[in-house]
């Protein structure tokens, strides 16, 4: 059963169509890759699903329910976290603030600040980032204010995790690291993951299944042998923008 | 020493002054602590909202006018104790707060901060224009105030309670809520804070406590007019005194206060323009050298120090 689904998802900013009658599923403890050329809606989508914007038409259910006009902290709350391509995270705070955010406002919305500051430590030791927890934000490296990203993503307690370009600007070695982490979170957190890249190769590897956008329109969506083999998929990357 | 043992050392000895002043303190003291209390509340409930949201309200005088005014309508026609005065005037801002704070509180940076500004203006008019039609005079007199003694405690009481609260907020979940929409309000919201209420509730709650000021002082002053207790340069100055020391938590506002009302004392009646310069100066300085203000500044000195000494011991 697809944990995550949307039905004709369009969306038009002013005559822009950013999404033109997109419809995808998630399954449950899949790893789904969203991939395209620049300006494709990739982001555009992300923001869709965590009702940034509301839709022009179509829907979006989360386990089978329409989440489609609800508040982007209200789909936090049903189990959707997501990460932003360029890193947010909150100034003037220090990093174990940031990640407890997550842990008191998500899912499992802790009362207790104390509880919420043990459970971000514990996650915070889980992705290697605990040494920091009492810096301010602004002090981290670019590759820990993604790990920052993640673990604040991962304290809200998500059913699917919305990963934007996570891999951006990591080398060669951090991105196989990074892979390895985004396994281990669905084999062993059981979290169901759904990201954009950009890095094909890494995204190819680790994805179950891959949904291709272009223009705004899903143009391919199946295993990554079968849409790195699809004709459509290697016209829009390679060419062939001009001609439409 | 732990810092809650340190806080309380500085303290409870400055509790027991204050509380005692009045006893052997002349009139003049009292009366210039009344001012110092006034702008120390403001500035405390001031950071509720614009410290710990970073949503920089001008609206100061609006909320201090409103309570003020709850007790000048209410002196003149059905005069109520003076604690149901001033928990109503709170009350009354701090919902006039939540109702315009939905919708001015979506507009954000430079817009709000002139919204907020406007507002102090626009319910300036609507009181003149209420005075000039409704009760057909400029001002209106507050006869048979209580002593100055009765205004200090009342002012003393709502300062602690200002300060208790803004202390609690800043080490709670909702202070945690209210930081990370200062830190990234789209962050925050994708991350299930609820933005909105917590903005609202951020502004009621620093509008009660400015509220409930107005109400207070409305009988200090004694003769009410709508751009005497609506005047922007009370929102200008309790601003400004926040900034000087510093808007993380109630500590720097209070230090503000002290400073700065102390200063326009000394030069604000003999040389009144000075004074404005001084001020204005005083803001220039702020924003280019101290913009965590006087507290920022003394600890990040403590930091910096505990950090040389940390790296020191690791030397040795």
């Amino acid at each position: 059963m697809p944990v995550l689904e949307g039905v004709g998802v369009s969306k038009y900013f002013g005559g822009v169509v950013a999404l033109s009658n997109v419809s995808f599923h998630v399954d449950d403890g899949e790893i789904v890759g969203l991939i395209g050329p620049n300006g494709a809606g990739k982001t555009t989508l992300f923001n869709v699903i965590c009702c940034f914007y509301p839709l022009n038409s179509g829907v979006i259910k989360f386990k089978g329910e329409k989440i489609t006009g609800l508040k982007p902290h209200q789909v936090c709350r049903k189990g959707i976290a997501r990460t932003f391509q360029i890193t947010r995270s909150f100034a003037n705070m220090s990093v174990v603030d940031n990640v407890m955010i997550g842990a008191l406002f998500g899912k499992e919305a802790q009362g207790n600040l104390k509880s919420a500051r043990e459970e971000a430590m514990r996650l915070m030791g889980f992705i290697g980032l605990i040494e920091k927890a009492d810096m301010p934000v602004e002090s981290l490296t670019s590759i820990d204010a993604r790990r920052l990203e993640l673990v604040r993503a991962l304290a809200a307690k998500p059913k699917v995790l919305l990963l934007d370009e996570v891999l951006a600007g990591l080398n060669p070695s951090e991105v196989a690291e990074a892979m390895e982490l985004i396994r281990r979170l669905r084999d062993e957190m059981g979290i169901t993951i759904f990201m954009v890249e950009h890095i094909m190769k890494s995204v190819m590897g680790i994805s179950d299944r891959v949904i291709v956008l272009a223009d705004g329109q899903q143009i391919a969506d199946g295993t990554p042998k079968e849409v790195s083999a699809d004709p459509s998929v290697i016209q829009a990357y390679l060419g062939g923008a001009e001609e439409r | 020493m732990t810092p809650k043992t340190r806080m309380l050392t500085i303290l409870i000895p400055i509790f027991i002054i204050l509380s005692t002043l009045p006893l052997y303190a002349p009139a003049y003291y009292i009366s210039l602590s009344i001012i110092i209390f006034m702008y120390a509340i403001l500035g405390v409930s001031w950071i509720i909202i614009s410290g710990y949201t970073g949503y920089i309200s001008l609206g100061i005088a609006a909320f201090f006018g409103i309570g003020a005014y709850v007790t000048v309508l209410f002196w003149t026609t059905f005069p109520l104790p003076l604690p149901i005065l001033i928990v109503l005037g709170g009350l009354v801002s701090a919902f006039f707060a939540a109702v315009i704070g939905f919708p001015i509180l979506r507009i954000r940076g430079p817009y709000f901060v002139f919204v907020t500004l406007g507002l102090s203006m626009l319910l300036k008019y609507v009181f003149e224009v209420y005075q000039a039609y409704v009760l057909k005079r400029v001002g209106i007199p507050l006869l048979g105030p209580p002593s100055m003694e009765v205004l200090y405690y009342s002012l003393l009481v709502l300062g602690i309670i200002t300060i208790v609260s803004a202390h609690v907020i800043k080490n709670s979940k909702f202070g945690l809520g209210l930081f990370s929409i200062r830190g990234d309000e789209e962050a925050a919201e994708a991350m299930g804070v609820n933005t909105t209420m917590y903005k609202v509730a951020a502004f009621a709650i620093s509008s009660l406590f400015m509220g409930s000021a107005g109400a207070i002082v409305a009988l200090r002053w004694t003769w009410i007019e709508p751009h005497i207790v609506f005047n922007p340069m009370i929102t200008f100055q309790a601003s400004i005194m926040a900034l000087l020391g510093g808007w993380t938590d109630f500590r720097g506002p209070i230090l503000g206060a002290v400073v700065l009302v102390l200063i326009a004392e000394a030069f604000g009646i003999r040389y009144p323009y000075h004074y404005l310069i001084l001020l204005g100066i005083t803001l220039i300085l702020l924003v280019k050298f101290l913009p965590m203000g006087l507290i920022g500044a003394i600890e990040r000195l403590r930091i910096g120090k505990k950090q040389v000494s940390e790296v020191k011991d690791a030397g040795s």
